[in-house]
């Protein structure tokens, strides 16, 4: 069949829906050189994403749940993993902004509703804006981080009182899973 | 033993695999259900909808064949069980008792 070939980020997509579900990915592959429509394909493929992002993301907190029953040798290793407030599952460096989740809306936007286009140039814009506001205000303070250890510092100076709390909170719970 | 009662989205994928046969994986059993009922379904919801039935034993599953229009992804075959035909019929036999004697519905064809 004379098709063009999917775009990138639709072969990225397919890839990604593919480690979870190799015969949903399959079949999207078979419907697309069936002759089935672009937005036909863009309307599965938003659905199959969140489908897997979900599947993802319910199977990590199953392993989570695990942890404490695995990690006997290492408890505060275990109590780490468990803590919600030390958990960035995001692969992105500061704890609250979520990159996956923003380009998902973004998406389902740009797909289900195009005429509302202002929406995602306004956020593209509004966070440009303020990336470049906090840098300057970084620069101008001398603040330090953004990372894990010091999460908060993004938006304000790094409290040490409530980092030590939490390491403090961490150890008592890291001894009372030895006794 | 308690009733087993499908929801209709449910009902309808296990009617689909049914009339699909021998081949029935996610395409087919989509396609069947935009035919038949006239309504476009997501394949994530087809293959969400059949896991959960293949947890509760109404279907079972096997590996198919890879093909190049698949980019050589195998394909999963779906079967319904005998108590997913049992399902069925009980989801059917509560229907069909909730749209006797409504009067709204007599003399009327849908």
């Amino acid at each position: 069949m004379n098709r063009s070939q999917p775009s990138s980020l639709v072969l990225a997509l397919l890839r990604f829906v593919e480690s979870e579900n190799e015969a949903l990915a399959g079949d999207l592959a078979e419907e697309w050189r069936a002759g089935r429509p672009r937005t036909w394909l863009w309307r599965q493929l938003v659905q199959a994403v969140f489908t897997t992002a979900w599947r993802k993301r319910t199977s990590e907190d199953a392993v989570l749940r695990l942890a404490p029953a695995v990690s006997f040798d290492r408890p505060e290793r275990t109590f780490n993993l468990i803590d919600p407030a030390t958990m960035n599952l995001r692969g992105f460096r500061v704890r609250g902004v979520g990159g996956g989740g923003l380009l998902g809306i973004v998406m389902l936007i740009t797909v289900v509703l195009p005429q509302a286009w202002f929406v995602v140039a306004a956020g593209i814009g509004g966070g440009a804006v303020i990336g470049i506001a906090m840098i300057f205000r970084r620069h101008a303070r001398g603040l330090a981080g953004p990372d894990d250890s010091a999460p908060l510092s993004l938006f304000g100076a790094h409290d040490a009182k409530v980092s030590a709390s939490v390491h403090t909170r961490r150890s008592h719970m890291a001894r009372f899973a030895t006794v | 033993m308690p009733r087993e009662l499908l929801t209709d989205f449910e009902l309808m994928i296990l009617l689909a695999a049914l009339r699909v046969g021998d081949e029935a994986y996610g395409v087919p059993i989509a396609r069947e259900i935009e035919t038949t009922a006239g309504r476009e379904v997501a394949l994530a919801a087809v293959y969400a909808a059949l896991e959960r039935l293949e947890r509760h034993g109404h279907v079972s599953s096997s590996l198919g064949e890879a093909t190049a229009e698949r980019g050589g992804r195998a394909k999963r075959i779906f079967e319904v069980t005998p108590q997913g035909l049992r399902a069925i019929k009980q989801t059917q036999r509560a229907l069909v008792a909730l749209w006797t004697d409504v009067p709204q519905l007599k003399g009327r064809r849908a």
